[in-house]
């Protein structure tokens, strides 16, 4: 028996976020289904923030998906979380940038400020039921140590799992390996591993994420995502499929979901 | 330099009909990569010897099937040639790498090093191990990963980091290799390759690439794909005007390449006056935001990004 392990799509959020794509709530609702009858675990549907159009779509998909859990995505934002409660989402996923670039420049805060708004937020997503998962964001170049306390942090505060963000696609499979069996193993959380092919490297790097443990893996359709995309559902799978188990149901569902990357494929900038 | 990259564009190009200027053009294009060795086939030589000599600085292999086209063709600073003595597990096999025939000694094709091809079913950590003991073996061993699992290039990557001299790689990867192009980046994001001006010559060798191949290389390949900089989601916009190295691992123009911001479903305020900014246009502040929600209006109707063109459009229909 092979270890189980599970898919988190993001074709619908990361994939779309990258210049090209804007799909209509139709498209997104029917991607969301093929993804679905596939045996995805979990959809990561867009982000509520964004407004009525996002919010409805994410609607849609709940109801039309059997099995998958459909996740909302957000800013370190009690506003945002306040749009995402509207969508009724499985999964609330709130993302933290967690490097001192991205917490200094982007956020200009500081990491006690930083600490804070991410016990506030989870405390207000957990208060409210949901099961709430985290995306430690430019994790890659963030500190182990400062990493291993807000994950411990979390741990106490039941969030489900962490998201692994190699944000500016930089790691190499061996240094992935590592950082992702450390944080896992200090802290106790579950991980999830978020890739991008800046390098060529976001299959061989989740793969090897996968070895040190990370149980879920993030892909999308046709690899489609900022910059030089994400990691690629087909070519994710074919390395994949021989080291665990990952759910994933019928040869049929399989077509479909390829025959979907095919039409995206085609839509990608000229 | 740490490394001794081999690049072996050149021996994959049989199947397509080149022009030998082209493929002349090709070659003094990579020559000025860092890399330390070209490795092409006698069919390529062929087309191009009448260019000889090559630029002096690099060392140039010559790939062949047997003794006698060593002799047949002399002057190569090596010659690749396959190993049929040795058995190899999975989809890999072993090259050697040799001296040409030496008039003095006159003794047969010395060998230089080894070259094991292959191994593209090597996952992740399993093959830190695999590198380890092979390199403790034989420390001049080079490798030529293969692509059949999309690990190549990390596989040459992982490999040069832990100590191994000689690899082998592809342009683009064509013939199911690891990507010269990434694994030059990755080394020298890695603080392996000194100093080094950039690569911007990457993309005039995608072009004569192409032009050879007679097919577009993806818009989204890293390295070298046209719109790998471009940018639409306001959240990342935001960033890169505040620090471009919060969402770009390298400045475009190291690569050749330019950022270029995408107006669209997932636009933000700053990305919009960063557009106007970039194409020149003076617009009054107040109606930003009315211009914003034309813009993803627009976006989500068309399902796709707008063009410069239909951003301008939107522009002078909101001064009106």
């Amino acid at each position: 028996m092979m270890e189980l392990r599970y898919i988190v799509d993001t074709t619908l959020r990361d994939g779309e976020q990258s210049p090209g794509f804007a799909f209509s709530g139709k498209e997104k609702t029917e991607l969301a289904k093929i993804l679905d009858q596939a045996g995805v675990y979990q959809i990561e549907g867009g982000i509520p923030a964004m407004g009525k159009a996002e919010k409805d779509a994410l609607l849609a998909m709940k109801s039309v998906c059997q099995q998958a859990k459909i996740s909302a995505w957000n800013r370190l934002s009690l506003k945002d979380l306040a749009e995402s409660f509207d969508c009724e989402p499985d999964i609330i996923h709130i993302s933290v940038p967690v490097s001192k670039r991205q917490i200094y420049e982007k956020l200009k805060k500081d990491e006690t400020w930083l600490e804070q708004q991410m016990v506030r937020c989870v405390d207000l997503a957990r208060s409210k039921g949901y099961t709430v998962t985290i995306g430690f964001e430019d994790a890659s170049a963030a500190s182990m140590e400062f990493m291993v306390r807000l994950a411990q942090k979390l741990k106490k505060m039941q969030a489900a799992y962490i998201r692994f963000a190699d944000t500016l696609g930089i790691l190499t499979p061996f240094a992935a390996y590592e950082k992702v069996k450390q944080l896992r193993e200090d802290s106790g959380m579950e991980l999830e591993f978020h890739a991008h092919n800046d390098l060529g490297m976001a299959v061989a790097n989740s793969i090897a994420a996968a070895q040190a443990g990370a149980l879920y893996v993030d892909v999308t359709l046709a690899g489609i995502g900022e910059r030089t995309g994400n990691c690629s559902f087909e070519p994710f799978l074919q390395a994949g499929e021989l080291l665990y188990d990952w759910q994933l149901d019928s040869i049929d569902a399989g077509k479909a979901v390829m025959d979907a990357a095919a039409i995206l494929e085609r839509k990608m900038l000229a | 330099m740490k490394h001794v990259l081999t690049d072996c564009t050149l021996s994959c190009l049989d199947g397509y009909d080149a022009a030998p200027s082209t493929l002349r053009t090709l070659l003094l294009l990579l020559a000025k990569l860092p890399l330390q060795a070209i490795e092409m086939s006698i069919l390529v030589y062929e087309k191009i010897q009448r260019f000889a000599p090559f630029p002096l600085d690099r060392k140039y292999f010559l790939r062949v099937e047997n003794l006698q086209e060593i002799k047949k063709y002399p002057g190569f600073d090596g010659y690749l040639l396959l190993d049929k003595a040795i058995k190899t597990e999975r989809d890999s096999f072993v090259e050697l790498n040799l001296h040409g025939w030496r008039a003095r000694s006159g003794i047969g094709p010395e060998l230089a090093y080894r070259r094991l091809c292959g191994c593209g079913d090597l996952m992740g950590i399993d093959a830190k191990l695999c590198f380890e003991e092979l390199l403790e073996k034989q420390p001049e061993l080079e490798l030529m990963p293969g692509n059949s699992l999309g690990m190549a290039t990390a596989l040459a990557v992982e490999f040069c980091l832990l100590g191994g001299r000689h690899a082998a790689t592809t342009f683009a990867g064509i013939g199911s290799h690891a990507c010269t192009e990434e694994v030059l980046l990755a080394l020298y994001l890695k603080g392996n390759m000194g100093n080094l001006q950039n690569l911007a010559q990457l993309q005039q060798i995608r072009g004569v690439f192409e032009q050879i191949t007679g097919e577009q290389i993806s818009t989204q390949k890293p390295v070298l794909g046209k719109h790998i900089f471009a940018v639409e989601a306001g959240i990342h916009v935001d960033g890169i005007l505040k620090d471009p190295r919060l969402y770009e691992p390298y400045p475009p123009r190291f690569v050749g390449l330019e950022r270029n911001f995408v107006m669209g479903k997932h636009s933000g305020r700053q990305a919009i006056l960063a557009k106007l900014q970039e194409m020149g246009l003076e617009f009054p502040a107040k109606q930003v935001s009315e211009l914003l929600v034309k813009v993803q209006q627009k976006s989500i109707e068309k399902q796709a990004s707008l063009s410069d063109e239909e951003f301008f459009v939107l522009v002078k229909e909101a001064m009106l």
